[in-house]
């Protein structure tokens, strides 16, 4: 069925591109395009810019944390207010914490990984020609633009932008009286977030009907690269999720603007007992959470996608295990619906259910060691080719191990007791999701962006890049572990005023210095990324030889992606090193009939049934 | 003739690097001038300092630039004298994961036993040496497969890197590998919730814990602690946030007679080895306190008291003895982002004997007394005139 789809959108985007070509002038291809691949790189850049600017607040809070005595002229003559006399305000140092948070998971790591690579990459290698709703698409987008603007709007805001942390917990978050970023930044927080919520959610649809429907003649599910059953599962992980943070956020807006008391009761601030009761501040959290633990995994997927196909090309091995890495996503997508109860085993919950969300939390851990052996068993008697994509590649699989393997301690609610809000959890999930990730996106920037621009980034300072990131990364989050097991609290202005901590301020020094040098190596791809774009070698139509669809269509972008009909699939992506050809890839579009000599029994099985 | 266009390059970009390094020096001693002349005009350097590090940053750049271009001379002269591949990148890069392999190893291990030894010290509390004990076990499974996979993941990385004359093996797939590395993990993971499970009912469950505690009330609000305890009666009186006021900053209801002998205060003292209860809660937001030396943390949350049951289990005088610091206290803080000053929201915790305890217990007084009494139906009576003069005005 899905194969008569095709055929029948085939027809319509043919006609559509004979008249669509003439028309399209600047504002239609650079700005609301409705090319998936234009969409992609809109949200590539928009995602690292964004990401550029999260990273020098960290920065900032970290040369708080480094020396909290000191001053820094510069930071007034930058901040203003925010840093009077050059020192970061205790309320601006929470608001840098919050929008780092919010930034980097939102609006790099969701909508930055998800948007661009799920954009270009499902239609390239479902082999499709556009969208299932290529102006959907383009709305998905521009939402997602207005929601950055209008995030990034609050720091022009006299309160400051919201700081209740990327949670916003109420009543913290509800109450302008309990801190000033919970005034209008909070308000234009949560409009901003409302946005983008609906951009995701635009997208999402668009991703699922289009892996599900528009996959060309061949295509079968278990055709597909794994990049696409992780951006599919992705897609419907935020669809099944990101509705009940609108939900709640819904809620939070009734209760900041409209006098309700969804969570609120029982408080008295500023002075006063205010009227509202009945609510209960823990329904925030379960609802945050339930889109905030899937909300990793939509995070994480994409980036174990990426990687699942650039090991493999990499390696030049098949990946090893596609059904059961399928399995794997499977299962990590259906129990992250049931864990989000370890963010809570300390609020006050019901003991009970801190013992049921610690069994589901620890079970996640299994397709998430089978993924990791898969890793290893693809890359064990490989043929490697270090390419910065592969390196990043590799140096996921680090950091999803070490950031794992922390979440063992974690998702054990006993031990959550004495590490829950400590640098250890800080640690953890800097490494399991926001390096692990960021190594997915950056790994699939370097792989693809041949694909995107038609030219190779220069290897030379990818390595360089990747060396100088990986080891910054370590160096800045492995020690933050033992700060965690000696009791210090996150998002403490400074460790000034308590004797234990002060052991602690050496290390802090280190970990700012670390965190520097690990930012400027960023200028290092920023520069790789820009220059490539418009001076990068020219590419070839598959520099990384690589059996994927994508690799298929010209090296010149043109609407519709392939120049005559989509070409038919009929093998799985993965025939690397196969034993017998001449070569150590066959692409996907080549048929079994051509390759004799490589062929084994079960390859003819499939090609039975798929001409059966 | 390959060689002499290199020594010759390297002569020219040398006399670069030599002058790199004097505009280097140029600008440290500008950085000195600087410093100096601080406390004169203290605006001014801003400009200088960006100004200097701008400077430093087009050196590197300028660095990496002639390095990039070292680079590329030496492979282009590689090409020419007929070589295919000049720089084998492929080899650095897997020999830089080797070395990161034994590299990281080392400084993690060191790290264990550095900051290892910062670590908070052994639990004063009972419940925390079983979540302790079970930290350690823990630490031993992830520890070992921390190493085995970064030994393996690295390990191969540089074993298999690409070798013309060595084809990786076409092995898409085993069936009995994944089954042994899914049972295996899950089997690990069910002895790991099996101990968590019973640690943590055995902690939190009211049905486990020991009879009559000491109950404490912990009150959190914007930014800090108070408690509460019982007094003689050994029950607490009722309250409400709608009383909160004035001196009443807990909103304590004195009509209820349980309250009448309720102690107040701003630290918390505790007898060791008793059982205690704590009972938690928040004014304003929610707070979370947190006693890492006990291993003891809870959320306190507007409108919906918490609890927490622990035995301490050593003084805060033998902890000093331990520690050899003769300032050291117990402290309770918050964990939960409440705020500016969140990093500052202490009180201090004393672990002392029983019959220091009681000691001390017999000192405190009631905070319902005469005066208090005096002072409240005085809030009273001018709430309630405040309210007469507004119905009247109306």
């Amino acid at each position: 069925m899905a194969t008569q789809v095709a055929h029948a959108h085939d027809a319509h985007t043919h006609a559509h591109d004979e008249h669509g070509h003439h028309e399209e002038t600047f504002i239609t291809k650079y700005i609301f395009s409705q090319d998936h691949k234009m969409i992609a790189k809109q949200f590539l850049i928009t995602g690292i810019i964004m990401a550029f600017i999260a990273m020098t607040m960290s920065v900032l809070f970290r040369i708080q944390l480094a020396w909290p005595d000191k001053t820094f002229p510069l930071l007034e003559t930058l901040l203003g207010k925010f840093a009077e006399g050059g020192q970061i305000k205790p309320d601006f140092y929470m608001s840098l914490v919050t929008i780092h948070g919010t930034i980097m998971i939102f609006f790099v790591l969701t909508a930055g990984l998800s948007g661009t690579f799920s954009n270009l990459l499902i239609p390239l290698q479902c082999g499709a020609r556009d969208m299932a709703s290529p102006f959907i698409n383009m709305l998905s987008y521009w939402f997602f633009f207005v929601a950055s603007v209008i995030m990034m709007s609050s720091f022009f805001v006299e309160t400051g932008p919201a700081s209740g942390g990327w949670t916003i917990y109420p009543p913290l978050s509800a109450l302008p009286k309990a801190m000033p970023g919970s005034g209008l930044g909070m308000t234009l927080w949560l409009i901003s977030m409302s946005l983008f919520v609906a951009s995701s959610l635009m997208g999402a649809i668009n991703y699922i009907s289009t892996v599900l429907n528009m996959r060309t003649k061949g295509m079968g599910m278990t055709k597909l690269p794994l990049t696409i059953w992780a951006f599919f599962v992705t897609a419907i992980l935020g669809v099944l999720s990101f509705p009940v943070l609108f939900s709640g956020v819904i809620l939070l807006i009734f209760d900041r603007s409209f006098g309700t008391s969804f969570y609120l009761s029982d408080i008295y601030i500023g002075g006063e007992a205010l009227a509202n009761s009945g609510g209960s501040p823990i329904l925030w959290q379960h609802l945050f959470w339930f889109l905030g633990h899937p909300e990793v995994y939509i995070v994480l997927l994409p980036a174990l996608g990426i990687t699942s196909e650039v090991i493999a090309t990499n390696s030049r091995k098949p990946i090893f295990g596609y059904r059961a890495m399928i399995g794997s996503i499977l299962g990590i997508a259906v129990i992250s619906f049931v864990v989000w109860g370890h963010h809570m085993f300390i609020t006050g919950m019901n003991p009970f259910l801190g013992s049921v969300f610690m069994f589901t939390t620890l079970l996640v851990a299994v397709p998430s060691a089978v993924k990791t052996f898969n890793y290893l068993a693809t890359i064990w008697r490989g043929n490697i080719r270090f390419t910065p994509a592969m390196l990043f590649a590799i140096g996921l699989v680090s950091f999803f191990i070490s950031g794992g393997l922390t979440g063992i301690f974690l998702g054990n609610a006993s031990l959550d007791i004495n590490l829950h809000d400590t640098y250890f959890v800080v640690a953890h999930f800097h490494l399991v999701m926001g390096s692990a990730a960021i190594f997915g996106m950056l790994c699939g920037v370097y792989h693809w962006f041949p694909k995107m621009f038609g030219r190779m980034m220069n290897d030379k300072l990818g390595y360089l890049h990747f060396w100088f990131t990986f080891i910054g990364a370590y160096l800045v989050f492995f020690p933050m572990h033992f700060m965690g097991l000696d009791g210090v609290p996150r998002r403490y202005y400074s460790f000034t005023e308590f004797a234990y901590m002060d052991k602690w301020l050496t290390l802090n020094i280190f970990i700012t210095i670390a965190a520097v040098a690990a930012s400027i190596a960023q200028l290092l791809f920023l520069y790789n990324f820009v220059t490539s774009i418009f001076w990068g070698k020219k590419a070839t139509q598959n520099p990384w030889e690589s059996n994927s669809l994508e690799w298929t269509t010209p090296v010149e972008h043109l609407h519709g992606n392939w120049p005559g009909e989509i070409p038919t699939v009929y093998r799985w992506p993965y025939d690397y090193s196969k034993p017998g050809h001449h070569e150590d890839f066959i692409p996907q579009t080549v048929p079994f009939s051509e390759t004799a000599s490589s062929n084994v029994a079960h390859d003819l099985d499939e090609h039975k049934q798929n001409n059966g | 003739m390959s060689c002499s266009v290199i020594t010759n390059f390297f002569k020219s970009k040398a006399t670069i690097l030599s002058l790199l390094f004097v505009l280097c020096a140029v600008g440290v001693f500008a950085q000195d001038a600087t410093t100096a002349v601080v406390d004169e005009t203290a605006k001014e350097p801003v400009g200088k300092m960006v100004m200097y590090y701008l400077l430093m940053g087009l050196v590197g750049a300028m660095v990496l630039n002639v390095i990039g271009k070292i680079l590329k001379i030496t492979e282009i002269t590689f090409e020419l004298s007929g070589k295919k591949n000049g720089i084998n990148w492929n080899l650095i890069n897997a020999a830089l994961f080797l070395a990161f392999l034994i590299v990281g190893m080392y400084f993690a291990f060191w790290e264990f036993g550095y900051h290892g030894k910062m670590l908070l010290p052994e639990s004063a509390s009972e419940h925390g040496l079983r979540t302790d004990n079970l930290f350690d076990i823990t630490l031993w499974i992830t520890g070992f497969v921390f190493v085995v996979t970064h030994i393996l993941l690295f390990g191969y990385s540089f074993k298999y890197r690409h070798n013309e004359s060595k084809p990786a093996y076409f092995y898409p797939h085993n069936n009995k590998l994944e089954i042994y590395w899914t049972v295996i993990p899950a089997l690990v993971l069910t002895v790991l919730v099996i101990f968590g499970w019973r640690t943590w009912t055995d902690i939190t469950s009211e049905g486990r814990q020991a009879k009559n505690p000491i109950e404490v009330e912990v009150t959190a609000e914007q930014f800090r602690w108070t408690a509460r305890y019982a007094g003689a009666d050994k029950m607490l009186g009722e309250k409400n946030f709608r009383l909160i006021g004035g001196i009443n900053e807990l909103g304590v209801n004195f009509e209820d007679t349980r309250s009448k002998d309720d102690v107040i205060i701003k630290e918390i003292v505790l007898p060791v080895g008793k059982p205690v209860k704590f009972i938690f809660g928040a004014k304003d937001v929610i707070h979370s306190a947190y006693m890492p030396h006990f291993r003891l943390q809870m959320n306190c949350v507007p409108g919906m008291p918490t609890y927490f049951y622990f035995t301490p289990r050593t003084t805060t005088a033998e902890m000093r003895m331990k520690l050899d610091d003769y300032k050291f206290d117990y402290v309770l803080l918050c964990a939960k982002i409440c705020g500016a000053a969140h990093y500052n929201m202490q009180m201090k915790v004393r672990i002392v004997s029983e019959p220091e305890y009681k000691k001390w217990m017999a000192e405190q007084k009631p905070f319902y007394n005469e005066d208090v009494k005096a002072q409240l139906q005085m809030a009273k009576a001018e709430s309630e005139e405040v309210k007469t003069v507004a119905v009247a005005a109306h």
